[in-house]
């Protein structure tokens, strides 16, 4: 109840009592009080009475829909809009993987992201996943994240081949890139081809230097393995920038040997099996009847396990089940 | 993938809930506040947008009944000081339509369209609080605390909105019994 400023009335009695009488928000002792007052004053009777009527009408005021349909559609309309537009969320999170910090970007689809993070780069790509994505930073390695990263951790430690993280392309540039970044992903786990390789695979064999800048900006490194393709000549070329060492870090991890050479480290051409994928038989190097093959249908394998692993067998020219090639072991990583 | 992503996908399927819960109710103020349609669905999609917006940061165990009438209030406080014309829409706009004045008993019925439109025109003819405040205690229910929350006053302020209002009501439905018993229109079974 209003303490100050009760309207006071002709009889001396608060005009606000009667109110609350005939809405019936009286406490018992000011009913009391009201009633008493009542049977002295007519005035305050039909005060009350008219009180009572107003209430009355109020309730039962019409309470139009009209026009409620046509609103409801228009806000579906403007919400759909707004949800459409709606950057989706990209949450980055920082790894240090044995082979340095990475930073790993997923979606409510899947991985969208993975990049070197060097410290001093907050991200090679801020401006464009801002363009994307609403962004934010992880607290913490819980949860999806540290399922991928053991996963990743089981890669890089040479005890898990398939790394199954569901992606998301909503970074790849175009479709020729989605083109090219799955025809990489189809080379096998120990496995490589070069490429001018891959540019046959997708049936544009002339366009080798697109085929090696699609591979170059793919937002996947590692999950879509763009470091099992290298230069016609065997040299592992760029990667990441100018990353080179991690290509090889990563092909160690595949048991793929390497040397150094002019521009940094090439693949040892002569410790790698050559596969002939539509004959799906592998050869030793210096074999005469994988001579001559498409380089798209060529690839090399790291050793035999691995060739067997993806069903090929031993060419019955150069038997290299008889005199398999001997190489040191490749240094794992760490 | 992440429970957050997780949320942000949920979000426009439980705001799509409350929105059908709350649409005939938050619908129905407004156009008793605004006193016409278009001006109705036009604040009504404003405040159902604003809510969309601010929806997740909204508390878990938030009232959403109470804090949609705060957005509509707030939406509808800047619609009459903006315009000043809510007195001019009441009397001019005919979309009360008479089928929806359904008799229920004698004394609790209008006596016609007229003095149905006569009534609205005296709640039209309120200032923005009184308004308000009368509209969401008498039509909606909502209790005192709830109103002097919407209207970020206090509670005894609230109940004398309401108060107010009613004294100016009660002279409109003088004015409105004794025209119809000089016009002989006074209901026959009263």
């Amino acid at each position: 109840m209003p303490t100050q400023k009760r309207n006071v009335l002709a009889c001396g009695f608060a005009e606000d009592d009667i109110i609350a009488e005939a809405l019936g928000e009286n406490s018992p002792p000011i009913r009391q009080k009201v009633q008493r007052h009542l049977t002295t004053c007519p005035d305050c009777a039909q005060r009350l009475e008219q009180y009572k009527q107003v209430h009355l009408q109020l309730r039962s005021l019409p309470a139009p829909e009209t026009g409620l349909a046509a609103a409801r559609r228009a806000l579906d309309r403007q919400l759909t809009h707004l949800t459409a537009d709606a950057r989706p969320r990209l949450v980055l999170s920082i790894w240090d993987s044995p082979i340095g910090p990475l930073r790993i970007g997923t979606t409510d689809k899947g991985v969208a992201l993975v990049e070197f993070a060097s410290p001093d780069d907050p991200s090679n790509s801020a401006k464009r996943l801002e363009e994307k994505f609403t962004v934010e930073h992880a607290q913490g390695h819980g949860g999806a994240i540290a399922a991928l990263t053991r996963k990743l951790e089981a890669y890089l430690s040479g005890s898990r081949q398939a790394l199954d993280w569901v992606m998301d392309d909503a970074l790849m540039r175009s479709d020729f890139q989605r083109q090219v970044l799955r025809a990489a992903s189809e080379i096998p786990y120990g496995s490589l081809t070069t490429y001018g390789g891959l540019a046959e695979r997708i049936g544009r064999p002339t366009a080798v230097r697109a085929v090696a800048q699609a591979l170059r900006y793919n937002p996947l490194p590692i999950r879509i393995p763009c470091h099992r393709i290298v230069g016609s000549n065997g040299s592992l070329t760029g990667y990441a920038g100018n990353k080179i060492t991690l290509k090889r870090d990563i092909l160690s991890v595949e048991g793929i040997p390497t040397v150094p050479s002019r521009s940094g480290f090439a693949i040892a051409q002569d410790q790698l099996y050559v596969g002939r994928q539509t004959e799906q038989i592998f050869c030793r190097p210096s074999c005469e009847a994988s001579e001559g093959d498409r380089a798209g249908n060529r690839i090399f394998i790291a050793s035999r396990t691995r060739a067997e692993a993806i069903g090929y067998v031993p060419c019955g020219v150069c038997r290299p089940d008889l005199r398999p090639i001997h190489h040191a072991p490749v240094p794992r990583l760490g | 993938m992440a429970p957050v992503t997780e949320q942000s996908r949920n979000l426009a399927s439980a705001f799509g809930e409350i929105l059908d819960l709350h649409q005939h109710t938050v619908y129905r103020y407004l156009i008793r506040c605004t006193g016409n349609s278009d001006d109705a669905q036009e604040l009504f999609q404003e405040t159902f947008l604003r809510a969309y917006r601010a929806y997740g940061d909204l508390p878990t165990d938030a009232n959403h009944r109470a804090w949609l009438f705060r957005i509509a209030t707030n939406l509808v406080k800047n619609y009459i000081r903006g315009r000043q014309r809510y007195r001019k829409v009441f009397v001019a706009d005919g979309s009360i339509p008479s089928s929806k004045v359904h008799p229920t008993t004698p004394e609790q019925t209008f006596h016609s369209q007229e003095t149905a439109q006569l009534f609205l025109n005296a709640i039209g003819a309120l200032p923005f609080r009184q308004r308000t405040a009368l509209i969401q205690r008498q039509l909606e229910g909502l209790a005192y605390r709830e109103i002097a929350e919407n209207l970020d006053c206090s509670e005894d302020s609230a109940r004398a909105h309401v108060y107010q209002a009613l004294k100016k009501l009660r002279a409109c439905w003088q004015q409105i019994v004794t025209g119809e018993e000089r016009r002989g229109h006074a209901n026959p079974k009263a």
